[in-house]
């Protein structure tokens, strides 16, 4: 295992009402792993992950993402290092494909020339042509709009890239190639994925590493074989039968 | 019935006068528009932002959206006067509902996994506003600014009520000089504007979506966006200020009778043609004196014509006196003491109240005065003005002179009364004795057998101040005494009224005849 990219020690998170949302997770996540998150909903995956860019605060504990304190970094500027897929794409329904891919380069005021250039290199990754970079999202099937998301962040070439339950509104054929699209591209570009799911296939297939989380609390954290043989206590064993 | 030609002879006859009205208008809509947009979009986004005050803002903009806008206009006169000011203030209190309205829930409604994922790229908190939630919510802002502007527009045809001017001035004046075509022409232009301007802001908003397909939809926007201000903003410097400030100004008033916008126009031009002094005109002011009087005493009004009975009754609210030449001295000493006013001259003619009724029916009832009315007064219905009942001088001090039990009592508008007569849906309608109507409908005036009404001769009034300023004022307007009597007020009246010349034709005639 090399360094790791994300490191969560002991974090801590309680909402308003007094309910805690994460209890003291620890989550070492090394550079180049595809981590799946799982478990049952409400568990608090999702507020796992948004951790990771800033995106939910915390009471409690230490989050280190690329070497550095997430309290020293300015959140804009990491965020726009780390790619960011959230469910059913959530493309600006008021611009083109183009545009969608285009927009951490954009905001992050990149130069015309760099901007034309890596549409150019992920509209050949994805397989878009023309027509389709010039289309609105809504002329396009809810697997492309998820490719296209996929897409806006890979743009600024990010080492770490979130994703929220990203497949989790397509049907299952869709589903299937673009889970394959994706394990592809974790092969090749080498960046470190971490991805929320409530698809056990999914977090099995397509995990280096599985988190599983219930109430707030890590379970097990392992590699899928290992989870499979050695489920730490009961509930897992229950939860990834079903 | 009016024809089209009348239409167009209007138009063609009064070009320079309407279109003095439109550019009025236009100012006027243009000034609102640009303040409700800017307070309206600031307003908009700031309750967004800051929750608490949601509630509270958008209550009171719906609040104010439900009071009648004539009631909204003389609410303000207390505070800001009569004029510009007050119909801005009023047009942008309107205006305000849909613009911020829209701009928050087009604002509010994004869909905030949009601006989660804004968010979640790195895109600072301006970006996320500048860049997704702003051109979503775009399409509902600009139509509530569309609601906005047309609504502005119709509304400001209302500002002339308050003497702010605007096409509705040639609807009001059509209405108070019984003019049908005027008031036509004054309606069709207020939505003419209001409609090309609609279908403008409907045309660039579609050329903004069709274009943007190919370029930029958001540039596309924003580019049409500042189009419509610069051009906005272009028109207004454009057009000629309605205020112009030259140190010699007058501001001279009526009430919304033809009678006074004749006088009015009698003033104005004897003050025109004798001195250099810069005449405003703010005629048909809606409510009459209970308008004018505040107007006068913040100095908004410099001279009007009033009526004696009216001022000693319904401003100084003292005791009747019967005697019209001790009411006139009576009144002279209590204007100047209370209100630094003075009564420059009586005219001549006493526009008492009076009561009329068809001949015919006079007739077959035989009825020549009010007590023998009264006696049978339980088979007619009554029509007068709102305010004749409300006035002490009016009818409940009419009726408890004279025991009046009428059937029924009708409030109607002053200038719809003699339409009221004419379609039976009253019987009988109180009157002024110079109304030109009573001859052209052959209606009988009944005697006021037991003196009830007070005298009402016409004079002027203008303030202490502006006779300072203006010495010469003194004499020039004296001029007029008695030289306007009932029969040549009549006449005056009937020829605006009934044969349709304008008022200000009517008086440049008189003046030349009387070489004034």
């Amino acid at each position: 295992m090399s360094n790791p990219v994300i490191e969560i020690i002991d974090v801590t998170k309680t909402y308003e009402s007094g309910n805690k949302a994460l209890a003291e997770v620890s989550l070492e996540i090394p550079q180049g792993a595809f981590v799946t998150i799982i478990g049952p909903s409400g568990c608090g995956k999702t507020t796992l992950l948004r951790l990771i860019n800033g995106m939910t605060g915390f009471d409690s504990g230490q989050v280190t993402v690329m070497g550095r304190n997430l309290k020293s970094w300015d959140l804009v500027h990491l965020r726009r290092k780390i790619g960011y897929v959230i469910q059913q794409g959530a493309l600006f329904p008021h611009l083109t494909v183009r545009q969608n891919i285009a927009f951490v380069l954009n905001i992050s005021d990149a130069k015309t020339q760099t901007i034309n250039n890596r549409i150019t290199e992920l509209a050949n990754m994805m397989g878009f042509d023309e027509r389709q970079l010039n289309a609105f999202p809504s002329d396009l099937s809810g697997g492309q709009q998820q490719r296209v998301g996929i897409a806006r962040a890979l743009a600024s070439q990010p080492q770490i890239v979130l994703m929220d339950e990203p497949f989790g509104a397509l049907d299952n054929i869709t589903r299937r190639n673009l889970q394959n699209e994706i394990k592809g591209m974790h092969q090749k570009l080498g960046i470190t994925f971490v991805m929320v799911t409530h698809d056990l296939q999914e977090a099995f297939s397509l995990g280096t590493h599985m988190a599983i989380i219930n109430k707030g609390k890590i379970e097990q954290y392992d590699t899928p074989v290992a989870i499979q043989k050695n489920p730490t206590n009961i509930w897992i064993k229950e939860f990834i039968k079903v | 019935m009016i024809t089209i030609k009348d239409i167009f002879r209007t138009v063609i006859e009064r070009r320079d006068y309407l279109y003095d009205l439109l550019v009025q208008h236009i100012q006027l809509s243009l000034g609102a528009i640009v303040i409700i947009t800017i307070i309206g979009l600031a307003t908009g986004i700031a309750i967004l932002r800051y929750k608490k005050w949601r509630q509270a803002v958008l209550g009171t903009v719906n609040f104010l959206y439900t009071i009648p806008s004539i009631a909204m206009f003389g609410l303000f006169i207390p505070l800001v006067g009569i004029g510009y000011i007050n119909a801005l203030v009023v047009l942008v209190i309107y205006g305000l509902l849909p613009v911020i309205r829209n701009t928050y829930t087009g604002l509010n409604d994004v869909d905030p996994l949009l601006l989660d994922a804004a968010k979640g790229m790195g895109a600072t908190p301006w970006q996320v506003f500048s860049r997704v939630r702003w051109p979503l919510a775009f399409p509902t802002i600009l139509s509530g600014f569309r609601t906005m502007v047309v609504m502005t527009i119709a509304l400001a045809g209302l500002a002339s009520f308050i003497g702010a001017g605007g096409l509705g001035q040639a609807i009001y004046r059509g209405i108070n000089t019984n003019n049908a075509s005027l008031i036509l022409v004054g309606s069709i232009a207020v939505a003419l504007l209001a409609l090309a301007v609609d279908l403008s802001i409907g045309a660039i908003e579609k050329s903004a979506k069709v274009k943007s397909k190919k370029a930029g939809k958001k540039k596309r926007i924003l580019k049409s966006v500042t189009f419509v201000i610069a051009s906005f903003l272009l028109i207004y410097m454009l057009l000629p200020k309605s205020g112009k400030f030259p140190e010699k100004e007058i501001v001279v008033a009526s009430k919304p009778t033809a009678e006074q916008y004749i006088l009015g126009e009698i003033i104005s031009q004897l003050i025109e043609k004798q001195t250099d002094i810069h005449v405003v005109r703010k005629f048909g002011i809606g409510g009459g004196t209970s308008n004018i009087h505040p107007a006068m005493l913040k100095g908004e009004i410099d001279v009007y014509p009033e009526y004696t009975g009216t001022a000693w009754l319904f401003i100084l609210k003292r005791d009747q006196i019967n005697q019209p030449d001790s009411l006139y001295s009576a009144l002279k000493s209590a204007y100047n003491e209370e209100f630094g006013f003075s009564w420059l001259c009586r005219l001549g003619f006493n526009n008492t109240f009076t009561l009329a009724l068809p001949e015919e029916l006079a007739v077959s009832e035989s009825l020549t005065t009010f007590s023998e009315l009264a006696a049978k007064s339980s088979r007619f219905i009554f029509g007068a003005e709102f305010d004749f009942f409300e006035r002490e001088d009016g009818f409940p001090g009419l009726s408890e002179a004279y025991s009046f039990n009428f059937k029924n009592k009708v409030e109607l508008d002053v200038n719809l009364k003699f339409q009221a007569l004419e379609n039976n849906t009253v019987d009988v309608i109180n009157a002024f004795s110079t109304d030109s109507r009573i001859r052209q409908m052959n209606l009988r005036v009944l005697k006021d057998d037991k003196s009830f009404f007070p005298a009402y001769q016409a004079g002027i009034v203008i303030r202490n101040e502006t006779l300072q300023q203006f010495p010469e004022l003194r004499e020039i307007l004296a001029r007029l005494e008695n030289k306007i009597s009932d029969s040549v007020m009549l006449q005056l009246n009937y020829e605006v009224e009934i044969e349709k010349k304008s008022p200000g034709e009517v008086a440049a005639d008189f003046l030349n005849k009387h070489i004034l």
